[in-house]
């Protein structure tokens, strides 16, 4: 592919803000029928693709990349030799295995990397696969650093590649649903989200070697990097990255400030990244980048004035990850004036909320139809309300992920752009910063116990 | 010696691990890697799950050839064969109705491509007769990579899998359910257990179509697959066989065919399924209005597995 297309296909980025609105239900609906078209593509020229990292996450990857018509897997590799193996298992006898990454990049030279390394590694394999002239699918979170993540975005813009970062809920058409009605005003202005990834247990994987081998102390932390500061970000950049990015998707920004708190509380194993984590964010959102103000809804208590209307609006939202209780498991709870949303990747709920004028007063009908001339129609029992403590929200409206799954879908569309030439993908490296800012800034502002501002990235 | 149980909900029923080690730590970190990788299993294969490549496959390959994973390009290929050598009892698409099957092959796979499609709309995939097997003998893999030599782990029960040997040093022991003890005509006369096995490495499956026969039956637990039909008669098999999805198949197959074809079957048949097998044993419902169900072996390679 050459830089003036590149810089074509760059130029017809549009603005972000004219994304707002119905036009991203109709960007949503794009992506999906993108998704089709890539599948169904008999006869075109498949990707050259290369995988590095093949743990638990890259193997994902590479089984969900095996199944892409449009994909050649070319190569994969690994610097640790069991994963290596069993992954070029998965991976098939046509993708030549490398312990050195560079050595892929120089002898393979594919035209699209998907990286799945360790956190704090994402930043030099993304910057030296966009050296080597390839496109870039780099896992979440984007980079261990907000410098990092900064200076890589500046690097994807000068290369004008093609490059996504792994935050599958942007592929997953329940959350893509969930934008279109937060941004098309079903759900009246949102006030606040509430979002939570809990689970009970330790987040430890295996090592092959019993305690004591001289190896043992190298490859626990190899394995369980996830557990240790040098190399991970802990629960906010393994979980939070991907809530708070939707977050950051229905809202149309990022959050301005955050407090947070959080700890080493039970898991007292020798981690060093916290066991548990509580953030409140605050979003200031202008009326314009928000749902559409309702030309019905009733005057604000205020007097509401179109002035004080014009106003940012604060939008608080409430983030916490638990290894030790998972009664709450994973899932956002987005709430509006209207309605609300509570959001998982299998499973969508909106529930209206009861407005004012559902009292059912102002309905001068009973019933069977029939017109009454009084106002209230009384004798006889008690009409009673259902026992159910559930009662109050009604009958919820269903969205169901039927079209499969997320991971394969966000690979199928990285792909699709990537043929295309189209760096427009569905989570670009300006989103996967602001992602990075989002969740760094929160283990931040507990190490220092302040509330921190979120860098204006 | 540590012992570490944990268990996860899966595939529909309850999967189980029982690990036995030194190193508590260790163990429950191996016991979570092992939980993971059933779970992995369950969204290969579940049609039930949307995500599941199999629930890919049935959604898609009407309108044309998809593509599958090595994985599951192994497994479809280990099907197939498993079909042949069952003469048709094992059925991936067994759920597929009855006037289908009139129109031949319902299922196609192209092992070199990886491609799968179906020939008619109306064919779905199950591999209900696999899945639990395959899932235990990958979190077995799991475990022994790990260093684990002595384990236990079932899902559902009806699937087991041991590794090494108990806490005691002996194999493990399995008692076998009077599978009729279900039946609404059930006495309470009649034996719990009917018989125990003892395994050291070693799988078992147990299938059962215990409503055949019983008027009283709407829902059927088990069709027939070449013919689409109920289950004449009432059976219930276990069997124990080299790896987990071996015995699944196996079990699957016997209880399909029907008490004399399966015991012919057992007796005169060679093929690389029955190689694989340890031990069969059948299930009998009681003869007369005074008996009681009792098991029989119909094969056992190595004694000492059924005591």
């Amino acid at each position: 592919m050459n830089t003036s297309d590149r810089h074509h296909a760059a130029s017809l980025k549009p603005n972000r803000r004219e994304l707002l609105g119905l036009s991203a239900a109709a960007a949503g609906a794009w992506a999906s029928t993108a998704l089709k078209s890539a599948v169904a593509a008999d006869g075109v020229e498949p990707v050259r693709t290369a995988v590095i990292g093949t743990g638990g996450r890259g193997s994902d990857l590479i089984r969900s990349l095996t199944t892409i018509e449009g994909c050649d897997l070319v190569a994969i590799a690994d610097d640790y030799p069991p994963h290596l193996e069993k992954a070029a298992k998965f991976a098939g006898p046509q993708a030549k295995p490398y312990s050195d990454y560079h050595k892929l990049l120089n002898e393979v030279k594919p035209a699209a990397v998907i990286i799945a390394v360790p956190l704090y590694l994402h930043y030099q394999v993304a910057s030296d696969a966009l050296q080597a002239g390839c496109d870039v699918f780099c896992e979440k979170t984007m980079c261990h650093t907000v410098d990092e993540a900064r200076k890589l975005a500046e690097e994807v813009d000068s290369a004008k590649a093609v490059f996504q970062v792994g935050l599958q809920r942007r592929a997953n058409p329940i959350y893509q649903q969930a934008a279109a009605m937060v941004q098309s005003g079903v759900l009246g202005q949102v006030t606040a989200v509430k979002a939570q990834w809990h689970r009970n247990n330790n987040w430890r994987r295996p090592v092959p070697v019993p305690k004591g081998h001289a190896d043992w102390t190298k490859l626990e932390r190899k394995l369980n990097w996830r557990l240790y500061r040098d190399y991970s970000g802990g629960l906010m950049t393994e979980l939070g990255s991907h809530q708070l990015d939707v977050v950051n998707w229905l809202l149309g920004d990022i959050p301005k400030r955050v407090i947070a708190s959080g700890g080493v509380d039970y898991w007292r194993d020798g981690r060093e990244v916290f066991d548990n984590v509580f953030c409140l964010y605050e979003y200031e959102l202008p009326p314009l980048a928000g749902p559409r103000p309702d030309p019905n809804a009733a005057a604000l208590p205020n007097g509401g004035t179109s002035e004080t209307s014009l106003k940012p609006y604060t939008v608080r939202v409430t983030y916490s990850s638990l290894c030790n209780n998972a009664y709450e498991g994973a899932a956002e709870l987005v709430m509006g004036t209207k309605g609300t949303l509570y959001l998982t990747s299998n499973k969508g709920l909106f529930y209206r909320e009861k407005l004012a004028d559902d009292v059912g007063w102002s309905a001068k009908k009973t019933a069977d139809g029939g017109s009454v001339d009084a106002s209230v129609v009384t004798s006889g029992k008690t009409l009673k309300l259902s026992n159910s403590p559930w009662a109050h929200r009604g009958e919820p409206l269903e969205i169901d992920n039927l079209l499969g799954d997320d991971t394969r879908d966000e690979l199928v569309s990285f792909l699709d752009h990537v043929r295309r030439d189209d760096v427009q993908t569905i989570c670009d490296a300006r989103e996967g910063l602001r992602d990075t800012a989002t969740v760094l800034t929160a283990n931040r502002a507990i190490d220092e116990q302040t509330s921190l501002a979120i860098p204006r990235v | 010696m540590t012992v570490v149980e944990r268990a996860r909900p899966a595939m529909g029923s309850l999967f189980r691990l029982r690990l036995l080690g030194d190193d508590a730590d260790h163990l429950e970190a191996v016991a979570e890697a092992a939980l993971d990788e059933i779970e992995r299993i369950e969204r290969l294969l579940s049609w039930r799950d949307a995500r599941s490549e199999v629930a890919r496959i049935n959604r898609e390959a009407t309108a044309r050839p998809v593509l599958v994973d090595f994985e599951l390009a192994a497994i479809l290929a280990q099907c197939q064969e498993a079909e042949a050598a069952t003469d048709g009892y094992l059925d991936l698409a067994a759920a597929a109705r009855a006037e289908l099957r009139e129109t031949g092959r319902l299922w196609e796979f192209d092992a070199e491509r990886r491609l799968i499609r179906f020939t008619c709309p109306g064919v779905r995939l199950d591999f209900g007769a696999y899945g639990k097997g395959y899932a235990l003998d990958c979190a077995a893999a799991e475990l022994r990579s790990f260093g684990i030599t002595q384990a236990l782990l079932d899902g559902g029960t009806s699937s087991v899998l041991a590794l090494g040997t108990d806490e005691f040093g002996n194999p493990w022991p399995v008692g076998m359910r009077n599978p009729f003890a279900a039946r609404p005509d059930a006495k309470t006369t009649w034996p719990h257990e009917l018989g125990q096995l003892r395994l050291t490495d070693l799988a078992l499956s147990s299938s059962a179509a215990l409503d055949a026969g019983l008027s009283h039956s709407a829902d059927h637990d088990m069709l027939n697959p070449r013919t689409g039909e109920p289950i004449a008669d009432p059976s219930a098999y276990t069997v124990v066989a080299a790896d987990g999805a071996t015995a699944e198949v196996l079990s699957t197959a016997l209880c399909a065919m029907g008490s004399a074809a399966a015991e012919a079957y057992t007796k005169e048949r060679t093929n690389d399924l029955l190689a694989a097998a340890v031990a069969i044993v059948r299930f009998d419902p009681p003869q007369d209005a005074d008996g009681s169900p009792h098991l029989t072996p119909l094969l056992v390679r190595r004694p000492g597995v059924l005591v």
